[in-house]
């Protein structure tokens, strides 16, 4: 899905969301997440991926942004991909606490420095062991994204995500589903909000499968295309014996 | 074109399709209002389930599943209960007599005229305001996926739906239903397994669902009080607002409603399920969405492909209109056949009737974008009025209804207070009473009151009242 048709997409939901009893969700008392970019680096094989995230902070409300709590950062594990540690702009390493099964969390303060025109901007590097799992060509790759604060209702920036690949990787599922190759050799991938992981599928010889959306696309128009005769045979029926 | 653009106009090709052939399929004024009451149970459950899936489950149940957890699945199962005493208890007696509406249904059994337009203006008013707030939203997706103006969106929006639906009467409704909730099936069945996929399956979900969210599989996320009235809501709502008795005469006989029943309650809470399942991979894959109604837009257009995910959202579109085109045949029978036919001019020929049906769909469905584009009932108007539209129903009709066809002492002074109570009872807790309660409760209880209270101290009904619903002989 392109990223116009996906942000669409988004608001066309978004509408009818307006039209039924809105939920309440936990927010962080102080900040709203306008934007996060991910940036994941891929290229020197091996399994792992070097990450660095960029979130940028907004004071919930009208008043500034508070710097006096430390900004809590979460981390949901997948399969082999594990993150145990990440690393602050200023160069301290926070280690992850265990909470629940695979959900570890961590508190970083955020430095006076980190503001820009009222919003925080606060950057964190991280590395992914087991992030990718080659079986005979056959790639699968999750970087699980840090998590901090709720996203703030129609934030402009949302989420962004670039991947640098060994040459010669072949993508052929992404998750977010509209990852595509740019123009320098690197995949991205635009959202509304940030996931707590990005994937992809795909092979690392180069060769093209094709993969489970394509077939599940095709045989959406083929059922769809299959119930449409169904049903206008049926109609037609209908029809000609009430005219009979 | 995108494929998003493709795919609706594609379904718009469909639902025209079946207008045309459902306008050569129309003869008389029985096969415009109930289908000519001949409808098999495929169609006939088709139509319940798909009346029944709005946006509101597309949306709105896996937002609150997605906070809540599945202590509000629970509340859903109210939903099979509510049809099995539709079948098991309401529809033997309610269908001994076919009628063209529900006003229609009312008079029979309490013998007045007046009582008929009483509840034909209930329905109309709360119906023509709901699809206002309808075909705002519907204006605002045109705007999004087409871009074009909001305002030309809800009119574009608006004549699509009376096109098919002024056309084609209930014939068209049920047969364009039938085909949305094929459409709003499929969306959530292959979602599902392309969002196991992304969290090693059932097993893998569970583990990183619990880890994401504790309290996921606990009752403590929701108060009691407000999950034990959502459920009485559901239920009430399922056993006898007008859009849904209405398609009990529309099926053939007790066989096929029976069977029809069985089939909306297997869709219904299949579709339920999915949407759970969905809400599950949600809370996983974006744990940190400003709201959960937000859940389902993410899973659409980051977990599912291109076309799918374009279905998906034209699923979602199809629940609303599913859920729209039965208001419309209700409110435009209450206008044409209960109070014009009935109450103004009861001499129209047969000849003219099919036409002055038509009118009357055309003028509730006009009605609601005309006071729209004067500036007439936007923001918050609207909103509350959508979220009170099946608790009033609920309040005005479930025990006049279901009261007249199973208890002989039922009154047309009882039935009436009981409209006019429950609906005043409603709107008052609305305004003024506690949030941790569904305002249904209210309107519930005080028109359950009025009811047994004001039948019981007003004459016994006269036999001829009873005869079609009850064995009147000595």
């Amino acid at each position: 899905m392109s990223p116009r048709a996906a942000a669409a997409g988004a608001l066309v939901c978004g509408v009818i969301m307006s039209m039924v009893p809105p939920c309440v969700v936990a927010q962080d008392p102080d900040w709203l997440l306008r934007s996060v970019h991910l940036d994941a680096d891929l290229s020197a094989g091996g399994g792992a991926a070097d990450v660095v995230v960029r979130f940028e902070l907004s004071a919930l409300g009208d008043g500034p942004l508070s710097l006096s709590r430390p900004l809590r950062v979460e981390v949901l594990t997948f399969g082999d991909a594990t993150v145990d540690r990440f690393v602050t702009s200023s160069g301290d390493s926070v280690e992850f606490q265990p909470t629940h099964g695979t959900h570890s969390a961590a508190s970083v303060r955020i430095p006076e420095s980190s503001m820009v025109d009222g919003v925080g901007v606060v950057e964190l590097s991280y590395r992914v062991d087991g992030a990718v799992v080659d079986e005979g060509g056959r790639l699968r790759a999750r970087i699980p994204v840090l998590t901090g604060p709720p996203a703030a209702a129609g934030a402009e920036g949302g989420f962004t995500a670039r991947l640098r690949l060994p040459e010669g990787w072949m993508v052929s599922e992404g998750f977010p589903s509209g990852l595509r190759p740019d123009d320098d050799g690197s995949w991205s991938v635009g959202l509304q909000v940030a996931p707590s992981m990005v994937g992809f599928r795909g092979r690392s010889d180069g060769r093209w499968r094709p993969s489970l959306p394509l077939v599940v696309d095709l045989l959406t128009v083929l059922v769809l295309c299959g119930f449409s005769a169904v049903g206008w045979r049926h109609l037609s029926g209908v029809a000609r014996r009430a005219r009979a | 074109m995108t494929a998003q653009v493709w795919i609706f106009l594609g379904y718009f090709c469909v639902v025209f399709a079946i207008g045309w052939y459902s306008l050569r399929a129309t003869r008389s004024e029985t096969d415009y209002w109930i289908a000519g009451g001949e409808l098999g149970w495929f169609t006939g459950g088709a139509t319940m389930a798909a009346t029944h899936t709005s946006a509101g489950t597309f949306v709105g149940t896996i937002g609150v599943m997605y906070t809540a957890g599945w202590s509000f699945g629970w509340v859903l199962l109210s939903i099979p209960l509510s049809y099995w005493f539709m079948v098991a208890v309401l529809a033997p007696r309610f269908t001994k007599q076919k009628e063209l509406t529900i006003p229609a249904f009312i008079e029979t059994r309490y013998y007045g005229k007046g009582i008929r337009g009483l509840a034909a203006a209930i329905i109309l008013v709360a119906t023509v305001v709901y699809i206002q707030a309808q075909i705002v939203a519907g204006g605002l997706i045109a705007n999004t996926v087409f871009g074009v103006p909001t305002t030309v969106g809800m009119v574009g929006f608006t004549t699509i739906l009376l096109i098919y639906t002024v056309v084609g009467g209930m014939v068209a409704v049920v047969y364009t239903d039938a085909f949305q909730l094929v459409v709003m099936g499929l969306g959530a069945l292959f979602a599902v397994p392309l969002a196991l996929r992304q969290v090693d399956g059932l097993g893998g979900l569970l583990t990183l669902v619990e880890s994401a969210h504790p309290l996921v599989f606990t009752f403590e996320t929701m108060p009691a009080t407000l999950l034990l009235t959502m459920g009485l809501s559901f239920f009430l709502g399922g056993v006898a607002t007008p859009e849904k008795l209405i398609r009990l005469y529309a099926m053939k006989d007790m066989h096929t409603i029976r069977r029809g029943v069985l089939f909306a309650i297997v869709m219904i809470l299949s579709i339920n399920l999915l949407v759970f399942i969905l809400a599950l991979s949600a809370i996983v894959l974006f744990p940190s969405l400003p709201t959960g109604d937000l859940a389902m837009p993410m899973v659409a257009t980051a977990v599912l492909p291109a076309t799918l995910g374009a279905i998906m959202l034209a699923a979602i579109t199809a629940a609303m209109m599913s859920t729209v085109d039965s208001l419309l045949i209700v409110a435009g029978s209450a206008l044409s056949v209960d109070i014009y036919q009935n109450l103004i001019n009861p001499d129209v020929s047969p000849g003219r009737r099919l036409w002055v049906d038509r009118l009357g769909i055309l003028a509730v469905g006009s009605l609601p974008v005309m006071l729209l584009l004067s500036g007439v009932g936007e923001g918050e108007l609207v909103q509350f009025i959508v979220l009170l539209f099946t608790a009033l129903m609920a309040a005005a009709f479930v025990l006049p209804v279901v009261g007249g066809v199973l208890w002989p002492r039922a009154t047309k002074q009882g039935a009436a207070a009981a409209m006019i109570g429950g609906v005043t009872a409603t709107f008052l807790w609305e305004a003024f009473g506690a949030t941790s309660v569904e305002p249904v409760l209210c309107g519930f209880l005080i028109s359950g009151l009025l009811f047994v209270g004001v039948s019981l101290a007003t004459p016994r009904p006269p036999a001829e009242a009873l005869a079609p619903y009850f064995d009147t002989t000595p």
